[in-house]
């Protein structure tokens, strides 16, 4: 019975130490975003051009070295409060208050939103940064899975076809705008849309190929050898 | 020297008007020919002399008659002073020069030549160093002068080794436009307008448009407008500005510039704040697919989710101006639209906006250009008809083709024999209306058949299906003369008629006619085709001069102008003499009788008269062929008589048997 309650007292125990361990860690990692975030923005502001003067500096590789370096350093401590837990991502949403102008503690806060599950703090956050980075494709596929998760499909559908038409050669994106397509029955829609994209992009392989895959999926197979033969330039 | 400072920077001068003149002045002591250029920039005069000028001369500059330098412009003698002139220049001139050192350069330069007179356009220090060029600064806008170079040897500085001489009229700057332009924000951008003064037709009312310049609230002024703004006459100009930042305040200007170019001081200046919201992103890519007749375009769905639609707009020909061209808003999720309204091969320009839920749109994107194709040939032309004009003339009338993209009409034309037509028209022909006039220095041919097609041309050059004519050319001009004509009594039997044909080819037959002393034309022959052209009259009659005339007869029945020749026609064989001649004396006189002689062409009987039998006869008259008989009233005794038939031709028998006169019984 001792036995138990002193294993019990020193569970609790290790249990609040190791709370204790994982405050100090959150906030000695709060502390080095906001001394490295710092650094950034300080090297940032040294390769501005001067004032009155017509371009950039002539990059200096110490200042794009120590820029370098804060980015890293800013990345390694936000994935440690990320992983956290609610600590961590409560850190975070301190540090994004505190510093409304960098871009990876915004970017950290959506990813710990994701990593806690919730999706409309997703969208919220997403939306608010959108505003500043409207063409930014990572932001456009946390939305498109935000909306998945709150069972919005078509606006998922809509953030991944504009995923997709930012940047055409990424497979992720094609392959989930694909299964969104496939599962609200819309196949016939983007085929429509890769003819499109083809205009846009006339010489990308890619492209190409996905309309073959679009075609063959419709069961349009003449179709489908029509383009590949043109691609490789057969004569049918 | 006589200078003005500051100097256009070397190879900027603003040319706005150059005079080249060339005097020749004389023989081999005169001053020879040279060229003065004349550049007025800025309201001051540059004047170039021909070169620059060798050790030992120097220009002398005059204006009107009176002279501008006091001594001759030799330029600067050291090079180290030359340097120092062409301060930035140098750089430019060792180029030009290929030399390296500011002593070779100057030397090269000195020696002439080609590079001497690339430094001096090219660089105005160095023109003003090496004495080749005057400054005259106190000229007055709007006025005239005559500016003459003469070179001179230093040591006679009164003899010119050559001269030249130009004119220039001293031009206005532009005005600089007033007031400030009046902007405001409309549809998310700062728009601009300002009323140009009334055209007054003035010689110094040159502003024919504006530069819009633009600076942020403490930044230098810019250039924002590609294209100059036209000055209009009816109405006020303006100027859009799309590139604004939201909530910037921005700086606006207007410079005002001629026909040359030239642009006057900056106007005031007016500041208008961009609006503070703006409407959504524009597509990141937008691309067109052309087909016949119509234009595709497509573009990348927006990534922001309160877009509601997109706008396209349009630019045609090359033109800056952008108009919107979709009715309705196309719709967020259907990124495309196709434009059915181009014409021909034009090229046209798209961009399109976005707009949000409140109708907001967004900045342009960038645009995209293309050319319309068009395959479709226009409608054929109908109704064509050919109409003889006079002077063997050809009016082609035709309904017109209605095609919107109708560039006109060709029209062709081909001879009966041709496999080809011949294009007419050297421009495609606006009106549905052409006259042939045939070719360049003759009408059409007479008598020949032509067609003509006339087909529609649009604006690609599609060709429509051609309509047909066909007219045969009236003939009424008579052919051209034989050439020569030449008769000849054959034989006394008939006359031969021999002539070279006409030069027309159109030559059907000829006709040969004999008019007679009364005028009646008699028709001898007509001969057809050209291998023998002889022809012979057996009718003639024997004795009268007539005239055989040849007429050439084409084959719409047209008459040349005769070719004739003149012939008295004669028998070549003398009549029998008359026979059993009497002479019988009473109260009368001697009366004469004989036999009647039978000859198909007797005209008479002539008598004669003799003392002897074989003495001289007397002529004493001619009878008729229908009385065999004559009285001589004066008939001597003892007087012999003979008597001779004579035929029309004027031959004349052998006598009859003397006969002598006796008394009665």
């Amino acid at each position: 019975m001792i036995h138990r309650a002193v294993c019990l007292v020193m569970l609790c125990g290790g249990a609040a130490a190791a709370r204790a361990q994982g405050q100090t860690d959150v906030a000695a990692a709060a502390r080095a975003v906001r001394q490295h975030v710092a650094d950034l923005q300080r090297a940032e502001r040294e390769l501005m051009p001067a004032s009155g003067a017509s371009g950039l500096r002539r990059p200096d590789d110490a200042i794009l070295e120590r820029r370098d370096r804060a980015r890293a350093e800013i990345a390694r401590d936000l994935d440690r409060l990320i992983t956290a837990g609610p600590g961590g991502r409560a850190a975070i949403q301190r540090l994004a208050a505190e510093l409304p102008g960098a871009e990876l503690v915004r970017r950290a806060e959506i990813r710990a939103a994701i990593a806690a599950d919730d999706p409309a703090a997703v969208l919220r956050l997403a939306d608010r940064l959108r505003v500043s980075m409207p063409r930014d494709t990572q932001l456009l596929r946390w939305r498109a899975e935000a909306y998945d998760a709150l069972g919005q499909t078509a606006e998922a559908l809509r953030a991944r076809q504009a995923y997709w038409e930012l940047a055409p050669e990424d497979d992720g994106g094609w392959r989930a705008l694909v299964h969104a397509h496939e599962r609200a029955g819309s196949l016939a829609r983007l085929r429509e849309s890769v003819a499109r994209i083809r205009i846009l992009h006339p010489e990308s392989r890619v492209v190409r190929e996905q309309e073959i895959e679009i075609l063959h999926r419709l069961g349009r197979y003449d179709e489908a050898a029509r383009i590949a033969a043109a691609t490789r330039g057969d004569r049918l | 020297m006589r200078t003005s400072s500051p100097l256009p920077r070397a190879g900027a001068i603003g040319i706005a008007l150059m005079v080249w003149t060339g005097v020749a002045l004389g023989q081999s002591d005169a001053p020879v020919q040279g060229r003065l250029a004349v550049v007025v920039s800025e309201g001051r005069v540059f004047v170039y002399p021909t070169r620059v000028p060798a050790d030992g001369e120097g220009w002398i500059i005059s204006r009107d008659g009176v002279r501008l330098t006091a001594e001759p412009m030799t330029g600067v003698l050291d090079p180290a002073a030359f340097g120092a002139m062409v301060a930035n220049d140098l750089a430019l001139l060792q180029r030009i020069t290929a030399r390296e050192s500011v002593v070779e350069v100057y030397r090269r330069l000195r020696a002439g030549g080609t590079a001497a007179g690339v430094a001096q356009i090219l660089s105005p220090r160095a023109a003003l160093a090496l004495g080749a060029l005057y400054v005259d600064s106190t000229v007055t806008a709007g006025e005239t002068h005559a500016y003459t170079a003469q070179l001179v040897r230093l040591s006679r500085p009164d003899s010119a080794l050559r001269t030249a001489q130009a004119t220039v009229r001293v031009v206005d700057m532009p005005v600089p436009p007033a007031p400030a332009p009046n902007g405001r924000v409309r549809d998310e951008a700062i728009a601009l307008e300002w009323t140009p003064p009334a055209f007054t037709g003035a010689p110094n009312d040159i502003v024919v448009a504006y530069v819009v310049e633009r600076a942020d609230s403490t930044g230098g002024f810019a250039r924002i407008s590609a294209l100059p703004v036209m000055r209009l006459a009816d109405r006020a100009s303006g100027f859009r500005d799309e590139a604004v930042e939201p909530h910037h305040l921005y700086r606006y200007r207007l410079r005002a510039a001629d026909l040359l170019g030239r642009l006057s001081e900056p106007g005031p200046v007016t500041a208008v704040r961009a609006p503070n919201v703006r409407g959504p992103l524009p597509p990141e890519q937008v691309a067109t697919q052309v087909s016949d007749g119509r234009i595709r375009v497509v573009w990348t769905v927006s990534p922001e989710p309160e877009v509601r639609g997109f706008h396209v707009e349009r630019a045609a020909g090359g033109d800056s101006v952008f108009t919107r061209v979709t009715r309705a808003m196309v719709p967020a999720d259907a990124p495309e639209w196709v434009d059915t309204l181009v014409s021909g091969r034009e090229i046209y320009t798209y961009r399109v906006r976005a707009l949000d839920g409140a109708g907001r749109a967004g900045p342009p994107s960038n645009p995209t250009t293309t050319r319309a194709l068009d395959q479709r040939p226009p409608a054929m032309p109908t109704g064509l008809t050919a109409t003889p004009l006079p002077g063997h003339r050809v009016r082609l009338t035709w309904t017109a083709v209605p095609d919107p993209d109708l560039r006109g009409y060709q029209v062709q034309r081909a001879e009966r024999d041709d496999t080809l037509f011949a294009t007419l028209t050297s421009q495609p022909l606006r009106a549905a209306v052409f006259v042939d006039s045939g070719y360049s220095a003759t009408p059409l041919e007479p008598g020949r058949s032509y067609a003509w097609r006339v087909v529609a041309e649009d604006s690609s050059g599609n060709v429509s299906a051609p309509a047909d004519a066909r007219l045969r050319i009236v003939d009424d001009e008579p052919p051209e003369a034989a050439r020569t004509i030449a008769l000849r009594n054959h034989l006394g039997r008939d006359v031969e008629i021999v002539w070279t044909g006409s030069p027309s080819l159109d030559v059907a037959r000829y006709v040969v006619e004999r008019v007679a002393t009364n005028g009646t034309p008699v028709v001898v022959a007509s001969v057809v085709g050209s291998d023998r052209l002889e022809a012979r009259d057996t009718t003639a009659p024997r004795g009268p001069t007539a005239t055989w005339r040849v007429i050439a007869v084409d084959s719409a029945g047209n008459r040349s102008a005769p070719r004739a020749d003149t012939l008295t026609f004669r028998d070549l064989t003398r009549p029998p003499s008359p026979r059993r001649l009497t002479a019988i004396r009473d109260d009368s006189g001697a009366l004469l009788r004989w036999e009647r002689v039978v000859s198909a062409d007797l005209r008479g009987y002539v008598i004669y008269r003799a003392e002897r039998s074989d003495g001289p006869r007397t002529r004493l008259a001619e009878v008729s062929a229908a009385t065999p008989r004559y009285v001589d009233r004066a008939g001597p005794r003892g007087a012999r008589y003979v008597v001779r038939a004579v035929d029309t031709s004027g031959n004349e028998s052998a006598e009859s048997p003397v006969a002598v006169l006796v008394e009665a019984p």
